[in-house]
C-alpha cells in the first residue's frame, strides 16, 4: 500500500468515530436546549395568564382558548399538585393529524379562587429546526472531512516529492555509469539528510567500483608477469643439454602448474569483469553463424573423440549480448559437451526461434543442478579442468538476462539457453 | 636482426634478451616510456616488442610514434592486460600482433619471424631450410622437388618447428600455438601427437631427413644440426 493511502486511511478511520460521536452529542444537546427554552416559554405564558385572570380579562383568555392552547378550569379545593410538564399528542383539526405538544399544568390560587391552568405549545417547528440544524451541521462536518483529506493528499504529495525523486534516483543508479549525477538538496531536513547519506554511499560505491576495476587490471598485470618469467625460465632450462630425465619431468610439472595458475587467473579476471559490467556493448548476435564458428574451432577435439555431432539451429535465433561474451558462453558449453563426453558419444545442438539446447552423452549420472554452476565445483576428476567454465557461463547468462537450465534425460545431459527479455 | 624490447620488468627483459641473442640477434632494452621514445627516435629496428603498460607514459602513444617515424618496423604488443578492447585499440593504431602474457618464448619467436618475413620480403616470401622450401604466400611446402599436401594444423606446426629449430619444444607450447585460447579446455596430448606423427610421416614419405624427434615426456625438437 502506498504511504499516502495508508495515512489517508488512518486519518479517515480516526475521523469518522469523532464525527459520529459529535453528531450524536450535538443532537441531544440541541434537543435538551430546545426543550428547556419551550419550558420557559410555557412558564411565562402561565404567568401571563395568571395576570389576566387576576385582572379578569376574559377576552384575551378566550383568544387563547380558541387556539386550543390554554385551558383554564376552576377547581374547588386546593389540590397542592406540583406543576406538571409533559409531552403529549393532540389531535389537530386543521392538519387532521396528531401533533406533538408540550403541556404544562399548574394549579394556582388567584383572588381566592383555585384554577387549574393548562397551557399547550406545539413543538413541531422546534423539531423541524432541530432537524435542519442537525443536517446542516453534519454536512459541514463531512465537507470538512473531505476538504481536509484532499488538502492532506496535496500536502503529502508535495512533501514526499523529494522522497519519490530520491527513490527514482536509487532505482536508476548504475555504478558503472560514468555520467553520475548527485542528488540535489531540498528544504526538508530529513530528506536532505537522506540524500546526503545516499550521495555519500553512492560516491563510495563508485570509488570502490573504480578501485575494483583497477584492481582487476593490476592483478592481471602483477600475476601474469611473474608467470611469464616462470614460463620463460623453464623454457631456458629445457634447452640445457645437461639435464637428466627426472629434472626435465620436474620442470614440466612446474610448467603445468604455472599454466594452470595462469588459466585460473584469466578466468577469475573474466568473471570479475563480467560482474563489473565491463562488457556493456550489447548487440543482437545471431546464434547460427556463431555456433558454426565455434564448431569449426573445436573440430579437432570432436574428431579426436569420434563424436557424432548434429546441429539444427533456427536461423532467427539471436541473443542480445556482447559478442565476445556470446562466443565465450557458447564455446564453454560446447567444449564442456566435448570434454565430458565419452569416446564415440554424441553431441546435438538444436533450437527453436528463442531457445537453444546443447545435449551430450557422458557420465551416466545426472549432475546437481544447484552445484554445477558454482565456482570451483569440479564436475570430473579431469585434472585439467579448473572448475570455472560453467561459473563463467552462468555469470554471462545472468548479466544478459539469459536463462540457463540443466536437465538429464535419456542418458544425456542437456543445457538450455533462452533470453528472458530483449532489453 | 635488431630488436627493441620495451618492458619495465627486468626479469622479462633478461629472458627475452638472452633468448634472442642466442639466435644471433641484436637486442636492445628500454625500461620506460622516455627511454623507449629516445631509442626509437635514434635507431631503426626490425621489430619492437612493446609492453603497453609502461612507467611514464602510455604504450599506445608509442605505437603512433613508431608508425610515423619508421613504418617498416614491426610492432608486437606484449600485454599482461589481455583485454579485447586493448587488443583492438593496439591493432587499430598499427601494431602488427598482440601477444598476451604469459606466453611461451618459442611462440614469441615464431611470431617475430613471421612478422619480419611479412615486412621484408613483400610478395616472394620463402622459408627454406636444407631440402625444405615453404612458400608462405601460397602456403605450399616442397621437399626437394616434390610438393606435399599438409593440413592447416600440420602446416602451422612445420612453420613453428622451423622457426624454433634445434630447441626443445614443450607439448603445451605446441598446443597453445595450434589452438590458442581453446587449448585451455583440453588435456589431450594425443591430439598433438597425432598431428606431429602425420606431419612426420608425410615428410618421410618424400625422403625428407627425419628432423622431428620426440623428447620423452616433454615434447619435440626439430633437429637440423
Amino acid at each position: 500500500m502506498k504511504l499516502l493511502s495508508k495515512t489517508n486511511r488512518y486519518y479517515i478511520l480516526s475521523t469518522i468515530p469523532i464525527l459520529l460521536i459529535s453528531s450524536v452529542f450535538i443532537y441531544f444537546f440541541l434537543l435538551h436546549e430546545i426543550g428547556e427554552s419551550n419550558e420557559s416559554i410555557l412558564l411565562m405564558r402561565v404567568k401571563v395568564i395568571e395576570k389576566h385572570i387576576q385582572k379578569e380579562n376574559n377576552l384575551l383568555l378566550n383568544v387563547f382558548d380558541v387556539n386550543n392552547e390554554v385551558y383554564v378550569k376552576k377547581i374547588k379545593n386546593i389540590q397542592t399538585r406540583p406543576q406538571i410538564i409533559k409531552d403529549t399528542l393532540i389531535y389537530s383539526e386543521i392538519n387532521d393529524e396528531l401533533i406533538a405538544h408540550k403541556m404544562i399544568i399548574v394549579n394556582s390560587e388567584i383572588n381566592g379562587q383555585h384554577y387549574e391552568i393548562k397551557v399547550l405549545k406545539s413543538t413541531i417547528e422546534n423539531e423541524e429546526l432541530l432537524e435542519v440544524v442537525f443536517v446542516v451541521f453534519s454536512s459541514f462536518l463531512i465537507l470538512l472531512l473531505l476538504v481536509n483529506t484532499f488538502i492532506n493528499i496535496k500536502i503529502s504529495q508535495s512533501i514526499w516529492k523529494p522522497f519519490t525523486e530520491t527513490l527514482h534516483y536509487i532505482k536508476n543508479f548504475n555504478v558503472s555509469n560514468p555520467n553520475h549525477e548527485v542528488l540535489e538538496s531540498n528544504d526538508i531536513e530529513e530528506f536532505n539528510e537522506l540524500n546526503n547519506s545516499i550521495n555519500l554511499m553512492t560516491s563510495k560505491m563508485i570509488s570502490d567500483y573504480k578501485n575494483q576495476k583497477r584492481f582487476s587490471e593490476n592483478a592481471s598485470h602483477e600475476f601474469q608477469t611473474p608467470l611469464a618469467i616462470i614460463k620463460g625460465k623453464i623454457d631456458l632450462l629445457l634447452q640445457e643439454n645437461t639435464l637428466n630425465k627426472q629434472t626435465m619431468e620436474t620442470l614440466i610439472s612446474i610448467e603445468e602448474a604455472s599454466n594452470r595458475l595462469s588459466r585460473i587467473n584469466k578466468s577469475l579476471l573474466l568473471l570479475s569483469k563480467i560482474e563489473n559490467q565491463q562488457f556493456d556493448k550489447r548487440e543482437v548476435v545471431a546464434v547460427r553463424p556463431l555456433i558454426e564458428k565455434i564448431v569449426s574451432v573445436n573440430e579437432d577435439f570432436v574428431i579426436d573423440k569420434q563424436l557424432l555431432f548434429e546441429s539444427n539451429i533456427h536461423e532467427n535465433l539471436s541473443f542480445l549480448i556482447n559478442s565476445e561474451l556470446a562466443f565465450i558462453l557458447l564455446n564453454n558449453l560446447i567444449q564442456n559437451a566435448i570434454r565430458h563426453n565419452i569416446v564415440g558419444g554424441e553431441i546435438s545442438i538444436w533450437s527453436t526461434s528463442d531457445a537453444i539446447t546443447i545435449s551430450n552423452t557422458g557420465d551416466l549420472h545426472p549432475l546437481h543442478e544447484s552445484l554445477i554452476f558454482e565456482r570451483f565445483e569440479k564436475k570430473s576428476s579431469n585434472s585439467n579442468s579448473i572448475g570455472l567454465g560453467l561459473a563463467i557461463v552462468k555469470e554471462i547468462a545472468e548479466a544478459n538476462s539469459i536463462k540457463i537450465s540443466y536437465f538429464y534425460t535419456n542418458n544425456q545431459h542437456h543445457f538450455v539457453l533462452s533470453q528472458l527479455r530483449k532489453l | 636482426m635488431k630488436i627493441l624490447v620495451v618492458e619495465d620488468e627486468i626479469e622479462v627483459q633478461n629472458m627475452i634478451q638472452h633468448y634472442f641473442e642466442l639466435e644471433k640477434n641484436i637486442v636492445e632494452i628500454a625500461s620506460d616510456f622516455d627511454n623507449a621514445f629516445e631509442k626509437i627516435h635514434m635507431y631503426e629496428y626490425d621489430c619492437i616488442l612493446l609492453d603497453i603498460t609502461l612507467p611514464k607514459g602510455d604504450g599506445l602513444d608509442l605505437i603512433k610514434y613508431i608508425k610515423t617515424t619508421s613504418p617498416k618496423t614491426g610492432i608486437i604488443i606484449v600485454s599482461a592486460k589481455n583485454s579485447f578492447d586493448d587488443k583492438i585499440d593496439a591493432l587499430n593504431l598499427g601494431a602488427d600482433d598482440y601477444l598476451p602474457k604469459p606466453f611461451y618464448m618459442p611462440e614469441l619467436n615464431a611470431r617475430i619471424k613471421a612478422l619480419i618475413r611479412r615486412n621484408h620480403f613483400g610478395g616472394i616470401d620463402l622459408i627454406s631450410l636444407n631440402e625444405i622450401t615453404i612458400n608462405t604466400e601460397e602456403r605450399r611446402v616442397t621437399i626437394g622437388d616434390t610438393t606435399i599436401n599438409l593440413t592447416t594444423k600440420e602446416y602451422n606446426l612445420l612453420i613453428y618447428f622451423i622457426a624454433n629449430k634445434n630447441r626443445v619444444l614443450q607439448k603445451n607450447a605446441l598446443i597453445e600455438h595450434l589452438w590458442g585460447d581453446n587449448a585451455d579446455q583440453f588435456d589431450n596430448y594425443d591430439l598433438i601427437y597425432s598431428h606431429v606423427k602425420n606431419l612426420r610421416k608425410k615428410m618421410l614419405a618424400v625422403n625428407c631427413t627425419d628432423y622431428i624427434q620426440s623428447v620423452y615426456g616433454i615434447g619435440y625438437t626439430f633437429k637440423t644440426e
